[in-house]
Formats: structure tokens, sequence, C-alpha cells
């Protein structure tokens, strides 16, 4: 028997983060074309890739996204030699290359960026 | 006056910063082409369309070809070189992008319209040496004709924080939203999936929609590009 239960959640779902989504992606891959924030770097693929049940939408992730991205524009030759920096997740941070799942990032106070020299 | 935010963790490994267009600034390239290496070069739909254009290719093919991280940074090759990068320096060096022309310099802008710049720490075997001769920030962005790339990436800048406003409204505006039908649906669906950054797809798509003249001017194709954006981030 066709369950419509779940097909009417899953298109409520859809319906009600498309937009959110969307504009998440642009926002993504417009920061970092302008430098805004670029540890915002990947979140795009992951949440475009994420979706479906454990789709990561707004309410998951707004907080620290948001308070990195909206912030200053940065224009300038940027190292590619780096590390990103994971804060206050449990009681270390920790140093990735990239941001590839929301479970890294969830929980964390901070993103930050760590260039060598 | 040095902005609040210059004194926050900046992304760049930076010798100075705060610095105004007033503040002197000089700088003699060697031509080492140590900063083609090892770099990130982001790339806004301006320049992408610049770059496409110093090429004769499409910004369709452009992104395909030469871009990562969908078409904000330019690719580089195995051995961690700009892919633009030749024998004889940059191959497409009359239209290179904005942080390759403020190069030793960065620029940062925030929301409330300050503007001020970094002096980045230059590369280890970097053979350019900053002088201090007369010249200022703002002659040194006067030489790197930089005036069209500085108001592309404000306006787009300014997109980009109307998106961030429209997105902290909370998913709850947009659960309730009726599909709009003012957008065709090639438009829609070109936009959800990312493929407005292509500036000439998404220009051709809207101008379709609207019969209007595809623009050749790069500079009217740029303000077509971002009305269909506006268009866009304003439907329910």
């Amino acid at each position: 028997m066709l369950d419509t239960t779940a097909i009417k959640r899953r298109n409520i779902m859809n319906k009600s983060t498309k937009k959110a989504l969307a504009l998440a992606a642009a926002v993504t891959s417009l920061s970092a074309s302008l430098g805004v924030a670029q540890s915002a770097e990947n979140w795009e693929t992951h949440e475009i890739k994420g979706g479906g049940s454990g789709i990561v939408g707004p309410s998951d992730s707004h907080a620290i996204k948001w308070n990195e991205t909206k912030g200053n524009s940065t224009q300038g030759k940027l190292s590619n030699q780096h590390k990103i920096v994971i804060e206050g997740k449990g009681s270390n941070s920790v140093k990735v290359d990239t941001i590839k799942s929301s479970s890294q990032i969830k929980g964390a106070n901070a993103i930050k960026w760590e260039y060598k020299k | 006056m040095l902005p609040p935010q210059a004194n926050r963790t900046q992304p760049l490994p930076i010798r100075r910063t705060g610095l105004d267009r007033q503040t002197p600034f000089g700088f003699s390239c060697m031509r080492c082409l140590q900063c083609c290496q090892s770099k990130k070069i982001q790339v806004n739909p301006y320049e992408i369309a610049r770059l496409a254009g110093n090429l004769g290719i499409t910004t369709t093919y452009f992104i395909e070809r030469y871009t990562t991280g969908n078409g904000s940074c330019l690719k580089f090759d195995d051995e961690n070189r700009c892919v633009f990068l030749g024998p004889q320096g940059c191959r497409v060096h009359a239209d290179r992008p904005l942080v390759c022309r403020l190069y030793p310099l960065g620029r940062h802008r925030n929301e409330q319209g300050d503007e001020w710049f970094s002096e980045i720490e230059p590369e280890t075997g970097c053979r350019g040496e900053c002088d201090g001769g007369e010249g200022k920030v703002e002659n040194w962005l006067e030489n790197q004709e930089v005036r069209r790339y500085l108001v592309a990436a404000d306006s787009y800048l300014k997109l980009l924080w109307e998106m961030m406003a429209l997105l902290e409204q909370g998913e709850e505006e947009v659960e309730g939203a009726e599909e709009s039908d003012t957008a065709g649906i090639e438009e829609k669906s070109m936009m959800e999936n990312g493929g407005w950054m292509d500036m000439d797809a998404a220009v051709r798509i809207f101008c379709q929609q609207r019969e209007f003249p595809f623009p050749l001017d790069i500079e009217e194709k740029m303000r077509m590009h971002q009305d269909a954006l506006q268009c866009w981030i304003q439907q329910p």
C-alpha cells in the first residue's frame, strides 16, 4: 500500500526547505566569491547532498552559519594552505581541512581559519 | 580611524591593517610570480564574465573549465599554480580578478559601508618591495584600474546581504509561501539548482522570459544579472 503520509511529509519538507536551501546555496557561493566568511566553503555541497529526513536546514545550522557569514567582505589573495578551526565543540578545538558534515560543526561556538606562513 | 571590525581576527596573514585610501603605500612588483601560487583566488560573477570574455567563451564553459566551488574560485593545478599562470606570466592579465590587482593589499568592506585595507604579508620568496615613496593606497587602486571591479563587488555584496537578511527571517515564511508563477519553470529550476552564478545562463533565461534583448556589454549584463537575482530572491 502506498504510504501517502510519508509522501505528503516529504513534499512538505521539500516545499518548506526548497527556497531556504536555494538561498543558502546562493549565499554560500556568493559569500565565497566575495571573500565573506571563507569558512562557509563546502556548505552548499553539504546541504544539498544532505537532502531527505536528515537534511541540514536553517534550524540546524543557522546560528553558526549566519554568525559566521554575516561578516565583512575581505577581498585579497588568500593562502590556500590553511586549516579550519572549529572551536568550542566539546572541550577542545578541532582542526580540519574542510567541513563536510554538519556533525563537525554542530554545537561549536566559532569557526575560524588558521593559515600556514 | 580604524573601523572596529579591523580589530577582529582577519582571514589574511596581515602585516598592517586599518589603511584607508590616503595611507601612504607603494609596491614594486618584480614579476617573480610567487603570488600566483598556493593561493585562493575568489572570483565573483562579474570577474568570471570578464575572464570568459577575455578567452572568448561563455561563463557557463568558464565556470565548468576553470573554477571550483560553484564558480567562486579559480582552479589551481597539481603544482598549486593558478590555472592562468603561463611561462610569461598571467595569460589573462588584462582581465585579471580584483584580488590579483589589489595584491599585496586586501580590501575589507562591511555592511555599514566602511572600507579599509590591509597589507598582506608577502610570500616566501617574493621579490617585490613595498616602498616608502609618495604614493598612497588610492594611487595603487587607480594604477590597477579597479574601479569597475569595486563597483561590481559592492553591488553583489549588497545582494548577498539582502539574501542573508531574508534567510534570517526564518523558514516559517518560506514554509507558508505559495509557489510563485511570476517566473518560468526553467528560470526557477536554474536558480534553485545553483546555476545563478553563471551570468550568461541566468541573463539568457531572464531575457527570454521577458523578451529583452541579450546585452553584449559586460557592465549591462551584470546589471541584468543582478536584476534577475533580485527578482528571484524576492519571490516567495
